[in-house]
């Protein structure tokens, strides 16, 4: 796999759940957690790179 | 015909014995979750065994590197000590001859990245464990 996409969309589904078991004992609670980490990841990097692109692009 | 029963009270029960904190802190280095599987959280056991071991993995099939513990480079040092956070997995990976790094391939710092923060939150999964281990953090039902 090449894309920055892909490694980026892998990294975070990777580490998102270890945060959440590592942060909430309860399942439910765990599971909404490393959902949201997953999207705070990916979301937070796309928006960095397109501030960066239009800065320095 | 049963015998009558005797209530049992606390003081002549055993103490509840825990596995150590060392060996708890020893084998979560030696296997992501297998702290966590010793003190009973099979749950996050899991979780950790099946997210940090593939992280590793596919680290090594980015074609990262799987640095030496040379004081020579600092940085390199560092990561070094890192990749060794997963202890068995680290020396599977160096005796089977994975991990020498494929410098040209496009995902090259990818898979770097990959191993060293597998690495890295294997500490946060050990000292997760030694807490366990120590009764401060206990998983509610």
């Amino acid at each position: 796999m090449t894309s920055h996409l892909g490694m980026l969309i892998l990294f975070a589904a990777l580490v998102a759940p270890v945060f959440a078991a590592l942060h909430r004992d309860d399942l439910q609670t765990a599971r909404r957690f490393a959902a949201r980490l997953f999207g705070a990841l990916v979301s937070g990097a796309l928006l960095l790179g397109w501030v960066l692109y239009l800065v320095f692009g | 015909m049963a015998a009558p029963r005797t209530p049992i009270s606390k003081a002549s029960m055993p103490p509840i014995t825990r596995p150590s904190v060392a060996l708890t802190c020893a084998l979560a280095w030696v296997f992501p979750g297998a702290g966590h599987l010793l003190q009973g959280q099979a749950g996050k056991a899991l979780v950790f065994g099946t997210m940090l071991l593939p992280m590793y993995v596919l680290g090594l099939a980015f074609g990262g590197r799987l640095f030496p513990l040379q004081a020579v480079e600092p940085l390199m040092l560092l990561a070094a000590g890192a990749q060794w956070m997963i202890g068995l997995t680290r020396l599977v990976a160096g005796w089977a001859g994975y991990g020498l790094g494929d410098v040209v391939a496009a995902s090259y710092e990818y898979g770097n990245t990959f191993l060293i923060v597998a690495g890295l939150l294997n500490v946060l999964v050990i000292f997760d464990a030694a807490d366990v281990a120590r009764g401060g953090k206990v998983e509610r039902p």
